[in-house]
């Protein structure tokens, strides 16, 4: 733009600029201390955490992929069951507490914060 | 016989009318954070608006890179009635002519469903000049050359592109600070911090009534009539003929019988008697039309806009 | 005239609306991703219906319920309802660990009140004079305002400066994404159209804090749930021997939140992250910061209710918003015919003095319903982790959904999320970079602006005597632990 001496790419380089800088500080001190690359952390050992965590990134996933299509009674029902059941929740609780709060959850949101979640493939149905 | 053959056309006719009902909320989107003008519009037609088609209106707003982002949302959407755009005519028939390259393209990308009302620009100097008329500020300004700047609410907004054409048409020199939206633009108009703002009527009318700014000119052709009493700048000798419009569009592609039917209920509603005064109130003049009146209107001023936009030199990038 | 105000205000269908209001406000706040500003947006077609008192009532109490409601489940589960609660989320939390979670809410609670309390009160008393002031503040001190809020972000780092500052560099680089930037440009955009709108401050707020904690969280499932808790008994238990002990950072807070509300476009937010750190800076015990210490809360908690007040100045005497809630509350206000301004104290003196009266009247509620919704709270949680997790987690996608409607909201808090566990699991403090997308945009705006009035000359940005004095303020915060540092050396030396 004329007359503006800093453009639009001055801000984020010079933000760069920091970032590499301190980068370049903790690299040096990480060094120092002899601190090896890249660590794991010791849960991904395990079996019940790492499905746990896998599973909350995994319906999340799902959840982006499919809510649109299948809609937010369908995708969350799933979902909670899904989650509720890799914690260790029992068959009844799960199916209960997902249609519960899943149903709860659409119906405060849409009546009474006018937000519209995704129908999908209830839409003939919408309200 | 010919009754049969009536009813069978009645009940041909049928689907037709069933597919006139819009069958879930309608989401009106605009390009602004809530508290300007046009999300004011908004709130009150999407109020309006909602019993007439038996769905719940919701305004939605999607700000960002001045309307850029509201028409990207509108325009993928899907074209079913239910996801509209309320926004002023600038960033469709204004903004695509100061880009060499443009993401979206009003007219193939979106179809006017409705105009809704007539803005201008108001010219609006704070207590920093000192003056209370235009021949005022324009000695002062002659007399101050380093504190020579107008406020706007955004890059690429129309008081920007007045600013532009008012420094070319007069030959002054005045260079443009760009700020987001008219609350911070206006408390630095009245702290005396820049000494004049272009904006839309209604951000400074309220001030202008009680003494703290004054409007000098507006930017159209005939006075706007929130401001019977304030010259526009063809009469005080700078030809300029700048205004803007509000208007509804949907996603291309949608069918024209919701067109149609938007249509018909956005000019009702804002034909009703009591929101004329409000519209009034807010610098706006109600020219309500439907969606052909609309699309000719885009497209005559996407036309006229043009050869202004280029000789004013205003570029943006 | 006073008495015509009560008698709006204490008009039963006033008052059930009051009520119905802070019920909504709690819930809204409560809610990870749901904010003050979102609550206000929703009323304001309820409002159409409505008189001006009820209506600006209502708007009124949901704000200052939503504000506090947002420190519930930061404090609980660490998740923060507003990004005014971010701002000492991980004190409040440590402090639920500990074991004392009722204290943490409860005077975030009490001092809540107090700040809104004060606020009011400077509004009542002042608001035309402060509305003068705050017409003096141009781009120029704005920007060494932002300035002094970022560098408070390095204060609240504990453990690592550096890394704090990588965090918050982080949370600058974020907010540059799209084209809302000065010159309009589209800033790592990709040609994407969610993109260029920008990356939402809430969606990334909830991924960094409950999403990340979900997740780190799920990775200790195999050890036992530590929802270590005393009951919660009577909230306000030692209230009044806090009151006495913390009175000069009380007082500190609500005046600098009230100040800060006041400046156009500075709100809540800001208020927040600054008065924490002004806790820290000044406390006579901070090496206790970090732990579980209510020192902070309890600053913080006064300094964001009181800013609610503080941004109505501007709005009610200028008809400018003092921040994103009193914007929509000026449209609304011009809806029903109260043009904010001059006029408004003489055409309406009824409705200023029934507004003010509900300020007073919602800021007392907060406590009863406030002492509830902590009680239900607590209620709520008892419900064992594998249930409670997964509920969460669906209120938190509902919540970043809901902002923009949009599912890309969904997607960045979840890549935000675990982009917040890997930050966190190596030492990165969360909060800066929160803090630093919250001002990124305001930083480079005031910055451009300044620049262009001052056409290049960096020296005018010391010109003005605010400016001068921010910025005196800025370098000193910056130059003082130097110069420290430097005397002990040169002490030690000897």
């Amino acid at each position: 733009m004329p007359g503006q001496r800093f453009g639009p790419a001055w801000f984020p380089g010079s933000i760069a600029a920091g970032l590499a800088v301190c980068g370049g500080l903790l690299i040096f001190s990480g060094l120092r201390r002899a601190s090896p690359w890249v660590a794991l952390p010791d849960w991904v050992h395990r079996r019940r955490p790492l499905l746990g965590v896998g599973s909350v990134v995994a319906g999340l996933l799902f959840y982006i992929l499919a809510a649109d299509t299948l809609g937010f009674y369908i995708t969350g029902i799933v979902l909670l069951a899904f989650w509720m059941q890799i914690l260790g929740a029992s068959w009844r609780m799960a199916a209960v507490v997902a249609v519960v709060a899943t149903v709860a959850i659409h119906l405060s949101f849409y009546k009474i914060l006018r937000i519209p979640l995704p129908w999908g493939l209830f839409e003939q149905w919408a309200f | 016989m010919l009754r049969l053959a009536i009813l069978v056309i009645a009940f041909a006719a049928l689907p037709a009318v069933a597919q006139e009902k819009i069958g879930k909320p309608v989401r009106l989107v605009i390009g602004f954070a809530p508290g300007g003008s046009v999300d004011l519009v908004a709130r009150i037609v999407a109020e309006r608006l909602a019993p007439r088609l038996g769905q719940p209106v919701l305004v939605e707003n999607r700000p960002g890179g001045f309307v850029r982002v509201a028409i990207d949302a509108v325009r993928s959407a899907a074209p079913d009635g239910t996801t509209l755009l309320l926004t002023s005519s600038t960033p469709l028939v204004v903004t695509p002519h100061a880009y060499a390259k443009m993401p979206y393209d009003a007219q193939r990308d979106l179809v006017s469903v409705a105009r809704l009302v007539n803005g201008q620009q108001g010219f609006a100097l704070g207590p920093m000049s000192g003056a209370r008329s235009w021949p005022e500020y324009v000695a002062w300004l002659k007399a101050n050359p380093d504190k020579a700047f107008f406020a706007s609410s955004g890059v690429g907004s129309m008081g920007h592109l007045v600013g532009v054409v008012l420094a070319n048409t007069s030959g002054l020199r005045i260079e443009h600070v760009a700020y987001k939206g008219s609350g911070q633009y206006n408390a630095e108009l009245l702290g005396g911090q820049v000494s004049a703002g272009i904006s839309g009527i209604a951000d400074a009318s309220e001030f202008h009534r009680t003494g703290k700014l004054r409007i000098v000119a507006t930017s159209g052709a005939e006075r706007s009539r929130a401001l019977p009493d304030v010259p526009t700048f063809k009469e005080l000798g700078v030809p300029m003929d700048l205004s803007l419009w509000y208007g509804v569009f949907a996603p291309a592609g949608t069918p024209s019988a919701i067109v149609e039917l938007l249509g018909r209920e956005l000019v009702a509603v804002v034909g009703a008697p009591d929101l004329t005064e409000r519209f009034i109130n807010l610098g706006l003049d109600p020219a309500a039309a439907g969606p052909k009146a609309a699309a000719e209107t885009l497209a005559s001023d996407y036309a006229r806009w043009r050869p202004i936009v280029q000789q004013a030199g205003f570029k943006l990038d | 005239m006073l008495l015509q105000a009560l008698a709006q205000v204490f008009d039963p269908y006033v008052l059930w609306v009051i009520l119905a209001s802070a019920a909504f406000g709690l819930f809204v706040g409560a809610v990870p991703g749901l904010t003050a500003t979102m609550a206000t947006a929703l009323l304001v077609p309820v409002t159409f219906f409505m008189e001006p008192v009820p209506a600006i009532a209502s708007i009124v109490t949901a704000t200052a319920m939503a504000i506090f409601a947002g420190d519930i489940p930061s404090c609980l589960l660490r998740m923060p309802g507003t990004p005014a609660s971010a701002a000492y989320t991980d004190e409040a939390y440590a402090m639920t660990k500990k074991g004392q979670g009722e204290l943490a809410l409860g005077a975030g609670l009490v001092f809540s009140v107090i700040g809104g309390l004060f606020g009011t009160a400077v509004l009542i008393m002042a608001a035309p004079a402060l509305a003068e002031v705050a017409l003096k503040f141009s781009s120029f001190e704005y920007f060494w305002l932002v300035v002094l809020g970022l560098l408070c972000a390095v204060f609240i780092a504990f453990a690592n400066p550096l890394k704090g500052i990588v965090s918050l560099l982080l949370g600058l680089l974020i907010a540059s994404v799209g084209l809302d930037n000065p010159a309009g440009f589209p800033r790592f955009t990709f040609g994407n159209a969610e993109l260029a709108g920008g990356l939402t401050l809430i969606p990334i707020m909830i991924g960094m804090f409950a999403v990340s904690e979900i997740i780190r969280s799920v990775s200790r499932i195999d050890e036992p749930w530590e929802m270590a808790q005393a009951k919660i008994g009577n909230v306000f238990r030692g209230m009044g021997a806090l009151t006495l002990r913390y009175k000069l950072p009380v007082l500190r807070g609500s005046v600098l939140g009230t100040a800060i509300g006041v400046l156009p476009g500075a709100g809540a937010d800001i208020a927040a992250w600054m008065s924490y750190a002004l806790s820290k800076k000044f406390s006579k015990e901070p090496e206790k910061f970090g732990t579980g210490h209510v020192e902070g809360i309890i600053e913080a908690g006064a300094s964001n209710n009181s800013a609610l007040a503080g941004a109505w100045v501007p709005a009610l005497v200028f008809g400018i918003p003092g921040d994103s809630i009193t914007a929509i509350v000026i449209g609304v206000l011009y809806i029903k015919g109260l043009n904010p301004g001059p006029s408004i104290f003489m055409e309406n003196a009824v409705a200023i003095y029934a507004i003010f009266m509900v300020f007073i009247l919602a800021n007392l509620l907060m406590l009863p319903l406030g002492i509830a919704a902590i009680k239900s709270a607590k209620q709520l949680l008892r419900a064992p982790r594998d249930v409670l997790m997964p509920v969460i987690l669906l209120f938190c996608i509902v919540g970043s959904f809901a902002i923009n409607n949009s599912i890309f909201g969904v997607v960045l808090m979840l890549v935000f999320g675990v982009i917040a566990y890997l930050m966190e699991e190596n030492g990165f403090p969360v909060a800066p970079a929160i803090l630093g997308m919250v001002l990124g945009a305001m930083l480079e705006e005031h910055f451009i602006r300044a620049m262009i009035r001052a056409d290049g000359n960096f020296l005018v940005f010391f010109e003005r005597p605010i400016a001068a004095g921010l910025a005196i303020a800025a370098f000193g915060i910056v130059l003082w632990p130097v110069g420290a540092w430097l005397w002990r050396r040169s002490r030690s030396a000897h």
